[in-house]
């Protein structure tokens, strides 16, 4: 279970753009948001805490 | 002067399996100024590569930290700032070879022409226009339907062409010196016999092999008079040290002491590289060292050493590959028995063996694929259905191996079941037209989620025809509903077509 991070504001623009989606053309600004939401999901390799040899 | 950007953010191996495509882009275009998008610490493979004439790291870390921070705002401008950079190149072509939907999103911002693999499009899908492209992405839907190696398909996707030439890996002078200084240090002489890498860490679990193995391995080994170079990251100190301890004196650690770029720099030294499905694996052969590759859940055909001469073993398990992360027998891997390995790195021949064995070949078209090196010795999986995916993706392949009835028969039916399917979701996107939706569309939905109920090819088949039906922009609903009939009509063509190479 991963624990939510990320601020009520930034969701809130993220949320907005999503609306939009498929209702107008989006531009730069709306997909640069959309970057950094997808990217704000990442995890790093050392995140993922595998162990190497064992089992997880 | 043309410029390219090649869009491949991790991890390190695939980015190794990635420079067969540089190496052909500076063959066919040397006049194309190639820039490589890759994720800070993911670079190795291309330093000092006179494919790459840029390698521009993304600090994907600092942009994640920030945007889940209250001050989000930062990581907005971190990426305003990335995009401006890119963008400011004129990109005349960007190939996203990955399946990360950030990549989508950074391959539309920053292209000022064609964009090969995904692009996010402003309507707010994500799109593939590209067959090899739209191949590459429905593999993982449908491992065994695919008989071509990663590298092969990169370089397909980019239109490069095939052939024998591997990508080009530079250890610098210097860094060899320093490698060569760091074995001397530990007694490692290799002017005679040269030293064995051993890998024993990977990934994730499933593609370890057992460490009572390695041991085994390196003890073997060891008793024959090699030397024993014990590779791997920080993360896998611990694991590396116990093989170390256990093998005793022979063994040299370097595990989690160099970096990935110094561990490279030890393989020119090595008379043999022992790994699993990791990016040492595919440094080692890159270099042309001699390879044996131990396979478990992953895929040989796939993402095994590429080039020509390379030994892979794969357990014999009828689930193979299966991609499973935690499986908890890991059968496939312990069946790789350490004697067969040893007896191998040794030059000798096997007449049986407890595993598949194979060896990596280049065909007359060009292309890497995997050789049984035991006589009699079984394909890695049955290649009718991947014959049928491959002509699907290259219209005038014909195959160089006789096709079974029994297999084609198989691959026909499950073939024409996606057909039907498509028929009936083409049929109910038309009652679309003239008098607008009144269920047209949800009757369309409907008869796609039997796409999702197929197996064998028609799981391909449905990747393919989803990839293609996600692509079609809904702004405007009419030319979309148009668009989507015209995708399930064509696809439907395709894959009839595709048959054509059945008996």
């Amino acid at each position: 279970m991963t624990t939510e991070k990320r601020s009520d504001d930034f969701l809130r623009e993220i949320g907005r753009i999503h609306q939009r989606m498929g209702t107008i053309m989006l531009a730069d600004e709306d997909l640069i948001m959309l970057l950094a939401e997808e990217i704000s999901l990442t995890t790093t390799r050392e995140e993922k805490q595998y162990s190497s040899g064992k089992d997880p | 002067m043309k410029r390219l950007l090649i869009i491949l953010p991790n991890n390190l191996g695939d980015v190794i399996m990635a420079m067969p495509l540089l190496e052909g882009q500076k063959r066919n275009y040397p006049d194309t100024h190639v820039t490589f998008f890759v994720e800070q610490g993911y670079e190795a493979g291309l330093q000092n590569c006179p494919d790459c004439d840029r390698i521009f790291r993304f600090d994907r870390k600092s942009v994640r930290d920030a945007a889940q921070s209250p001050d989000w705002r930062q990581s907005i401008a971190l990426l305003k700032n990335t995009i401006q950079e890119l963008a400011s190149e004129r990109f005349d072509r960007v190939i996203n070879l990955s399946q990360h939907p950030y990549a989508s999103i950074a391959a539309a911002l920053v292209s000022d022409g064609e964009v090969l693999g995904s692009q996010f499009l402003r309507e707010g899908n994500h799109a593939l226009c590209d067959r090899w492209s739209q191949y590459l992405y429905a593999i993982p839907f449908a491992r065994r339907c695919n008989s071509l190696h990663a590298s092969d398909v990169y370089r397909l996707i980019g239109g490069v062409g095939t052939g024998p030439a591997a990508g080009r890996l530079v250890v610098t002078a210097d860094e060899k010196r320093k490698a060569g200084e760091l074995l001397a240090t530990a007694g490692i002489d290799c002017s005679g016999e040269s030293p064995v890498v051993l890998q024993p860490g990977a990934a994730y679990p499933a593609k370890c092999w057992p460490i009572e193995h390695f041991i085994s391995l390196g003890k073997a080994l060891a008793a024959q008079g090699r030397r024993l170079i014990i590779t791997g990251a920080p993360a896998e100190r611990e694991i590396a040290a116990a093989l170390g301890a256990q093998i005793g004196g022979a063994a040299l650690v370097v595990a989690g002491t160099v970096t990935f770029r110094e561990t490279i720099a030890l393989l020119p030294f090595a008379g043999a590289c022992v790994s699993g499905d990791t990016a040492i694996m595919h440094a080692a052969a890159a270099l042309g060292r001699p390879v044996f590759a131990l396979f478990g859940t992953t895929n040989p055909v796939e993402t095994g050493p590429f080039g020509r001469g390379f030994h892979v073993l794969s357990g014999r398990c009828k689930k193979r590959p299966c991609f499973c992360l935690d499986c908890k027998s890991r059968l496939c891997m312990k069946s790789i028995m350490p004697d067969d390995v040893v007896a191998l790195v040794q030059g000798e021949r096997l007449s049986t063996a407890s595993c598949d064995v194979y060896t990596t070949a280049i065909g007359e078209d060009g292309m890497c694929f995997l050789e049984p090196i035991i006589e009699q010795g079984p394909d890695y999986f049955d290649r009718t259905a991947s014959a049928v995916t491959r002509k699907f993706a290259q219209p005038d392949y014909q195959p160089d191996f006789e096709i079974a009835n029994d297999s084609a028969a198989l691959v026909k039916q499950d073939s024409v079941a996606v057909c039907n399917v498509l028929d009936r979701m083409a049929r109910a996107l038309s009652e679309f037209f003239p008098a607008g939706p009144s269920g047209a569309v949800a009757r369309f939905e409907n008869e796609r989620r039997a796409l999702q109920s197929l197996s064998g090819i028609a799981e391909f088949w449905a990747a393919i025809a989803n990839i293609r039906l996600n692509s079609v922009p809904l702004l405007d609903p009419a030319a979309g509903v148009r668009e989507s009939m015209r995708v399930c009509l064509e696809t439907k063509e395709e894959i009839l077509s595709a048959l054509s190479i059945l008996p």
